[in-house]
């Protein structure tokens, strides 16, 4: 069994998501998602999609015409897919289960 | 002073953060960083001024100091050097210790420290290779 992704791979996954994004466009998102909670700095966030990079859980992608020619534009990959997947189902498990023992515990009272 | 001199001095100062970085990271980041970093800039100019400005720079170079070693050792660069760098030492410590005689009452604990040290070198070398094989999780 794969085991959690952090929080900033899991926001950074979130955010290309929905379509492809550039470094800060990524870093507004997850702090949008996060309600500011999650604030990605930039070595955090560059250091971060390397490794993505790496694993090949993302790529580069093609940025559209007018965009500033040195900004990179990045979206998930089908592996980088797979594992969003993986963390989200792990989650909703989490959930249930949370959610059943909460229940016992009310019933319990 | 004026906005544009403001930008250009933190724009300087925000680069020479980065000459501490691996070259290859630089070389791979550093002109998205640099464009994230005047937008950023913009930004803060508008909602805050000058101070948030700063407070901006501030808050990217403590992300920035926090990253240095993990982007380091994912290089390789410095965990080579670190542990090049303790074996030459626990090798000359070895030598060393040769030139003490068994009936010294320093003998016992130089030799259980050399061990101490050797065994600490391996655990490291065991807790950096696990860190690479899962760093991105």
């Amino acid at each position: 069994m794969a085991s959690p992704l952090s929080s900033i791979v899991l926001h950074i996954l979130l955010a290309l998501a929905e379509g492809k994004r550039h470094g800060y466009a990524i870093a507004e998102e997850a702090a949008a998602q996060s309600d500011g909670a999650v604030r990605l700095g930039p070595a955090t966030l560059y250091g971060t999609l390397q490794r993505l990079l790496d694993k090949g859980w993302i790529s580069t992608a093609e940025a559209p015409q007018g965009v500033d020619e040195r900004r990179r534009y990045y979206r998930l990959t089908s592996a980088g897919r797979l594992a969003l997947d993986a963390e989200i189902s792990r989650m909703d498990n989490l959930v249930r289960k949370v959610r059943l023992a909460r229940g016992k515990l009310i019933a319990s009272k | 002073m004026t906005r544009e001199v403001i930008f250009i001095c933190l724009s300087r100062l925000y680069r020479m953060m980065w000459a501490l970085y691996p070259a290859s990271f630089r070389a791979e980041f550093c002109d998205e960083i640099m464009c994230d970093f005047e937008d950023a800039a913009d930004r803060a100019w508008i909602e805050g001024g000058w101070l948030s400005v700063v407070l901006l720079v501030i808050r990217d170079a403590c992300d920035v100091a926090r990253n240095l070693v993990v982007v380091w050792f994912r290089t390789g660069t410095l965990t080579l050097i670190g542990v090049s760098a303790t074996c030459s030492a626990l090798l000359f410590e070895l030598v060393a210790l040769q030139g003490v005689a068994p009936t010294n009452p320093l003998f016992v604990p130089l030799h259980l420290l050399w061990l101490a040290t050797a065994g600490a070198v391996v655990l490291c070398s065991i807790a950096f290779a696990r860190y690479h094989a899962r760093s991105a999780t």
